[in-house]
């Protein structure tokens, strides 16, 4: 199924994870541009579910795109995925961005919290996280539609457990368990995952 | 000790997946996001947790992210900015909640007394709407008032100890507490102490008789 999957998925036949250490070490621009074109569209949608309007969504994009320049010396393929990597600056720009916004509306606060990428992975962690990232897009395709829905409303449109009970009107324990199934399937690919280093 | 007990029920599990899935998705508050942040940032399995929910995103964004039109000016203003060295995208960010709380001497901090061997110290992050984050600084054998929970409760040991009916906690463990079934009542460990940071999203609910006094107070 993972040949499958790589023969299917753009993200598992190009070597994003190249291109972005390709940017790292050698700022190579024409590496930048091909993340780019892959991930800056996805972006987009990603923000635009979490609600942001399109120029708001585009003007995060360019912030994102930024600091994968910037911050691209820091990825080292070995440890991570392109995709988990850029998702997780991206998620970290929303969370600046809201922060900002809430900034704007109350009092001025002494401290908020950083949120840095993390690359202290020690050498018993250093997980394939490219095979665990086949993996997972396995799991998430065979998902039943009521765990996947919950998934996708908690990560793409930002809504809280209690949120997603409240929109789809169903118990808060019920979004819970569904998640709990959708988790207890993905923690077995997390233990094989574990198992192999 | 790995992030959470084992002894702990079924609902403090999924409760707790449900928290990690929420951090990783980046619908935390800014409150509860620092105890997690923390967390991870103290405890090997909890960093493990983290990176696996991240990869789920990772995955989704490469799957489920219908692309959307981006126009045309969007890359040539990202070529223009990364040639651009003082862009107000670089980060301004104030300190990190490692620098903040666990390289300062906690004896530095106004620590304001709660009950005889209890001291708290309100952490100055953003807050939503009953929300409450603080830091708990108790005695060595000194405890807290039983309670429950009209909402959720984090706490992350960042000094010391601290037991409770579902175990003990030592530094870098995470108690999650969620709903009014269960009380608990935290007992500091006896030569230690116990420093710890708290969120919680609504007033606790005492539960003892001097509890049951108090809570009008508190609301």
């Amino acid at each position: 199924m993972a040949q499958a999957l790589e023969k299917t998925n753009v993200a598992d036949s190009h070597p994003y994870e190249d291109d972005l250490a390709s940017v790292g070490q050698n700022k190579d621009r024409q590496a930048f541009v091909r993340l780019f074109d892959y991930y800056a569209g996805r972006l987009k949608s990603f923000y635009m579910q979490q609600g942001l309007n399109p120029e708001t969504a585009e003007e995060l994009v360019q912030e994102v795109f930024v600091l994968i320049w910037r911050k691209a010396e820091q990825f080292d393929p070995a440890k991570a995925n392109a995709s988990t990597w850029i998702y997780t600056i991206a998620r970290n720009k929303r969370i600046d961005f809201l922060r900002k916004d809430i900034k704007r509306q109350e009092d001025p606060v002494e401290f908020l919290p950083d949120i840095e990428e993390d690359q202290s992975q020690g050498p018993e962690e250093k997980v394939i996280q490219t095979d665990l990232s086949v993996r997972m897009k396995e799991i998430i395709n065979i998902l039943p539609k009521d765990q996947r829905t919950i998934i996708l409303q908690s990560y793409f449109q930002g809504l809280t457990h209690q949120e997603i009970a409240d929109k789809n009107k169903i118990p808060l324990g019920t979004v819970k368990s569904r998640m709990r199934l959708a988790v207890e399937r993905l923690k077995h690919t997390w233990k094989d995952n574990r198992e192999d280093l | 000790m790995i992030g959470i007990p084992q002894n702990l029920t079924f609902e403090k599990d999924r409760t707790y997946d449900a928290i990690m899935m929420d951090h990783a998705a980046g619908n935390l508050s800014c409150a509860q996001t620092l105890v997690i942040d923390s967390y991870i940032s103290m405890n090997d399995s909890a960093r493990a947790d983290s990176r696996h929910y991240l990869a789920m995103g990772g995955a989704l964004l490469d799957s489920e992210c219908k692309p959307s039109h981006i126009s045309g000016v969007c890359l040539d203003n990202v070529m223009a900015m990364i040639d651009t060295p003082d862009h107000s995208t670089q980060s301004t960010r104030p300190k990190n909640a490692m620098d903040c709380y666990f390289d300062c001497d906690f004896d530095l901090l106004e620590w304001k007394t709660l009950a005889p061997g209890i001291e708290y110290y309100d952490v100055p992050v953003p807050c939503q709407k009953k929300e409450k984050a603080q830091l708990l600084k108790m005695a060595p054998g000194k405890s807290v008032l039983e309670h429950s929970h009209d909402g959720l409760e984090l706490t992350l040991v960042l000094d010391g100890a601290f037991h409770d009916d579902t175990g003990v906690y030592n530094r870098g463990d995470l108690s999650v507490e969620a709903g009014h079934d269960h009380a608990h009542k935290p007992v500091a460990d006896m030569e230690q102490g116990c420093i710890c940071l708290a969120v919680t999203t609504a007033p606790l609910h005492f539960t003892g008789l001097l509890g049951r006094v108090i809570n009008p107070f508190i609301r």
